[in-house]
């Protein structure tokens, strides 16, 4: 095919001049219509090329930020799901991009995500400089999460700066006030320099008032006076602090301290401040007290029943003050029900507690209520209504109405001394998963040691998971955890010693030792468990049991057998969980004596081995002398004549059992031998054709091996 | 009938029958010695076993076997064994191959377990009454307590068969070309085929689940030797 059909160029030039453009026009008509259609379609494409790439960019951050916008717009109108979904979808297309991170976790908060936790957390994580934000993390983290993550994101996630802003302090000492962790509180606030927060300030006075001693009043008072009077404007939050202060704990300076800030804040005081004020002038003046109450029951009794009800309550008149909330609690005022159900419960008005406990207000903890009303029922005797109620208030917070309903009964019970019905709640609360504010493994270690000694394996396995992620740097936790999935088959003994040998290189604890001794054992290095459990300074029988049978099955297992007795002398099998009862049952099982060839050589020792034998047994002598004296140690009780006529015995008992071994191994090879020529002599004259069950023929085996052969080769 | 044209008609044939009459006898050599089988009856007289019939019943006919019984003994506080224990009897070689295709990570890979760790084999008796169980951990693929599988294979004729190494001299069970060359040329016609498999749990070393197995379950293995005269 031609392409090209250029005429040809005239033969003189110069006769024909022809302009750029007509050379051009004439180049294109002269062009075949294929190389036309490719350069008008090709041309502009190959043009467009680098503009493809920005054209797209610019189209994706503009559908990004449209999406931002739809975003943040479906969280302002409480649209949290949609919210939650669009962040998502924009943290997945831009993976480096954490923009949409707090809009995730707005989301999340608002859709009641179990997501939140882990965003939350990554959040803090990010080292941000947008403060309501990491506030609102930290606030999540704080209140939501497991002490242990918590306390970690704490130390690990959230800045020096923050750590000494009031704002993320407030979050901090609230959770730690809820652990009842008293000590750590005051640990921070001793490090906070000058004038603190008067939210600090509050705690402070708080956990000045929980102490709930005649010198911890008096300091809050002076704190509270002192703070009040230099600063008024913190007064409003602090003042309240009066209401915990008992009426005979009140100094007379509190009425003038009182009154002079009363002065400072000048205009017309509240009910509440004036209520405190004549609690003040009751202390200052104990003479006027009927004067006082009166003038405040006939200006304030009808208008404002709740203060003037805490008036009296703080003045211990239950009774005025009872009458007062009565109209109150049954009309279901929520500030009333609890104060009035307090006051009964003080006063041990068992049934007319129960009787409010059973109308309560909207809003009100209803696993709380049933729990109480559980508690009342037990004090009357009543055991079918304490289960009714125990199993109500079970089945409420079950439904996890609120994150942490579980934990909160659970606390409420122990709270009530009722300890049975909140072991079983704390173990659901526990079960339930790390995404709770679960308490610290040292305060509910209780629990554990509860269900262990229920027997309450799979209960116990399942517990200690759990807080194994909720406080991952507790090395009991992750030891406890590691021995017993180990023991029931979850974990393989080398997983054991891949997890915490590096830990024993830096740390020494007996429960580490015993538990990579246990390994070492199952993975068959003995030497290793001799060497980790071989401390002399242990006090063995005071120890848990299972120090003791590691270390006898560690003594059994390098040949120290009859040592290994003296650890096995009345051991409390019933105390131990069944999975270790199996395994160490299994471990302490001999090995089994027939069927092995090599028991033939077992049995013929050479004269060297006897030798050292002989050695081993001195040193073994020696070292049960120093156990004996240990035991003997302990039973104090004794007389001195006892305990050498128990020794004389003893070492009589053990003389005899010596021999009788020895003849026994003498007998044994002789039995052996016997055997050994009476069986040639059979299988000489042996006739087939016989149907030989049960009795393995282990002494032709024995033969076999003795002559060398390998079964295998047979 | 024309005598020439029935032997021109036989002539043809006389080959193949000869072959057939030539390949039977050669897979069916005459056995003239004594030869011993092992059995394992259910563990009856221990209080904690338990039969399930049932499930056997369901994979007898996946198997094709003659006898055998599924079952599991052990309590929480003991050790727990679930015992398998399947006989083919008077087998063909493809049967004695169908118990060499399952192996141990097939039967549990159906029953969504995982293998986490492969042992040594493990060898029970010698000679003929030579067991050598593949030992492995299986772990369910979700997570929770491992179990250790030991698994045999006992072809009558055939000492130390295993799951791994060759079935006979240069043939494997998945190279079937080769396997049928050497079943003609071992003139390989197994009387009977058993299968063991056990798996015990709440242990945690196969060390011990190995000694509790041997212990519990391996001496109650009966033999029965068959004289020559007696047989079929």
């Amino acid at each position: 095919m031609k392409l090209f059909s250029r005429d040809e160029p005239p033969k003189d030039s110069l006769a024909v001049r022809t302009t750029l453009r007509e050379r051009i026009g004439n180049f294109w008509n002269g062009l075949h219509l294929l190389w036309k259609t490719l350069l008008i379609i090709g041309v502009p494409a190959i043009l467009a090329i680098p503009f493809y790439g920005r054209a797209i960019r610019a189209n994706n951050t503009r559908n990004y930020e449209q999406d931002l916008i739809a975003a943040r717009q479906a969280l302002a109108a409480g649209r949290d799901v949609e919210a939650r979904d669009l962040s998502l979808s924009l943290l997945q297309r831009v993976p480096n991009n954490n923009d949409p991170l707090p809009l995730l976790m707005h989301a999340a908060a608002g859709a009641n995500d179990a997501r939140l936790l882990p965003i939350a957390r990554h959040y803090l994580q990010l080292n941000t400089k947008n403060k309501p934000d990491r506030l609102f993390a930290w606030k999540t983290v704080s209140n939501e999460s497991p002490m242990g993550i918590a306390a970690h994101t704490w130390l690990e996630f959230v800045g020096e700066d923050e750590k000494n802003d009031a704002d993320f302090l407030i979050a901090w000492l609230e959770r730690l006030q809820t652990e009842n962790l008293g000590h750590e509180i005051e640990g921070i606030l001793a490090k906070q320099a000058g004038l603190i927060d008067p939210r600090l300030e509050r705690v402070r006075l708080s956990m000045l008032a929980e102490a709930g001693t005649e010198n911890s009043y008096r300091e809050l008072q002076a704190r509270l006076f002192d703070r009040i009077t230099s600063h008024p404007d913190d007064g409003p939050l602090l003042i309240d602090a009066i209401d915990r202060i008992p009426q005979s704990a009140l100094i007379p300076y509190a009425f003038i301290g009182f009154g002079d800030w009363l002065k400072a804040r000048g205009g017309e005081p509240s009910v509440e401040n004036q209520l405190r004020l004549a609690r003040c002038e009751m202390a200052a003046k104990p003479e006027t007290s009927d004067a006082v109450i009166n003038r405040i029951a006939s200006a304030y009794g009808a208008s404002a029943p709740l203060p003037v009800a805490r008036f009296y309550d703080a003045l211990d008149r239950y009774d005025k003050a009872v009458e007062l909330l009565k109209p109150l609690a049954t009309s279901g005022d929520p500030d009333a029900f609890p104060f009035m159900a307090g006051i009964l419960e003080k006063q041990a008005k068992l049934e007319e507690w129960d009787k409010l406990l059973a109308t309560p207000p909207e809003g009100a903890f209803l696993p709380g209520i049933f729990c109480d009303r559980a508690f009342i029922a037990s004090k009357r005797g009543d055991e079918r209504a304490k289960t009714q109620f125990e199993q109500e208030a079970l089945i409420i917070a079950e439904k996890r109405l609120q994150k942490d309903s579980l934990i909160h009964l659970a606390r409420h019970a122990s709270d009530r001394g009722m300890n049975e019905y909140a072991l079983g709640i704390w173990v659901k609360a526990i079960r339930s998963g790390p995404s709770s504010p679960l308490p610290l493994f040292n305060s509910i270690s209780w629990i554990f040691e509860r269900l262990a000694r229920d027997k309450q394996e799979n209960q116990l396995l399942d517990s200690l998971t759990v807080y194994r992620a909720a406080e991952p740097g507790n090395l009991d936790v992750v030891t406890q955890h590691l021995y017993l999935a180990c023991l029931i088959g979850n974990v393989t003994p080398a997983q054991i010693l891949t997890a915490l040998s590096p830990v024993r290189e830096k740390i020494r604890s007996q429960p580490l030792d015993f538990t990579i001794a246990f390994a070492n054992l199952l993975e068959g290095r003995n030497k290793l468990a001799d060497e980790l459990t071989g401390d002399t300074s242990i006090d063995w029988f005071s120890q848990i049991p299972a120090f003791r049978v590691i270390r006898a099955i560690t003594l059994t297992k390098i040949g120290r057998k009859e040592e290994a007795d003296i650890y096995m002398e009345d051991f409390p099998w019933d105390s131990m969980l069944p999975c270790e009862t199996r395994v160490y049952r299994e471990l302490l099982e001999p090995p089994k004596e027939s069927n092995q060839p090599e028991n033939v050589e077992k049995l013929e020792k050479s004269e060297k081995a006897k030798i050292a034998e002989g050695v081993r047994q001195a040193q073994k002598a020696k070292e049960l002398m120093e156990i004996r004296k240990a035991l003997e140690a302990k039973e104090g009780g004794k007389s001195e004549e006892e305990k050498l006529a128990e020794k004389a015995e003893k070492a009589e008992k053990s003389r005899l059992a010596e021999q009788a071994r020895q003849a026994a191994r003498a007998e044994e090879l002789k039995a052996v031998r016997e055997r050994l020529a009476a069986q040639a002599a059979k299988e000489a004259a042996e006739a087939t054709n016989t149907s030989d069950t049960g009795e393995p023929d282990e002494v032709k085996k024995i033969r076999e091996a003795r002559e060398g052969k390998d079964p295998k080769d047979q | 009938m024309n005598l020439r044209l029935i032997m021109l008609c036989l002539v043809p044939l006389l080959p193949v029958v000869a072959a057939e009459v030539f390949s039977y006898h050669w897979m069916n050599p005459k056995v003239t010695e004594a030869y011993i089988y092992p059995t394992l009856p259910q563990l009856v007289t221990d209080p904690t076993f338990t039969s399930t019939p049932k499930e056997f019943d369901a994979i007898r006919s996946k198997i094709v076997c003659s006898e055998g019984w599924l079952g599991r003994m052990g309590s929480e506080s003991s050790v727990g064994i679930q015992l398998a224990w399947i006989e083919w009897n008077g087998t063909e070689a493809r049967n004695t191959l169908e118990a060499f295709r399952h192996k141990p990570e097939v039967c549990m890979g159906a029953n969504g377990m995982t293998v986490e760790k492969s042992f040594p084999q493990r060898v029970h008796g010698s000679g003929e009454k030579q067991f050598v169980f593949d030992s492995n951990l299986f772990r369910p693929l979700r997570g929770g307590p491992g179990i250790y599988i030991f698994k045999a294979v006992w072809v009558s004729g055939l000492i130390g068969a295993n799951y791994r190494d060759e079935i006979l001299p240069g043939a494997k069970i998945d190279d079937l070309r080769k396997m049928r060359f050497a079943i003609i040329e071992n003139r390989f016609k197994p009387e009977r085929t058993r299968v063991l498999m056990a798996g015990v749990t709440g242990l945690p070393s196969e060390e011990l689940a190995w000694k509790a197995f041997s212990r519990e379950i391996l001496p109650k293995i009966q033999w029965t030797t068959v004289h020559p005269a007696s047989n079929r």
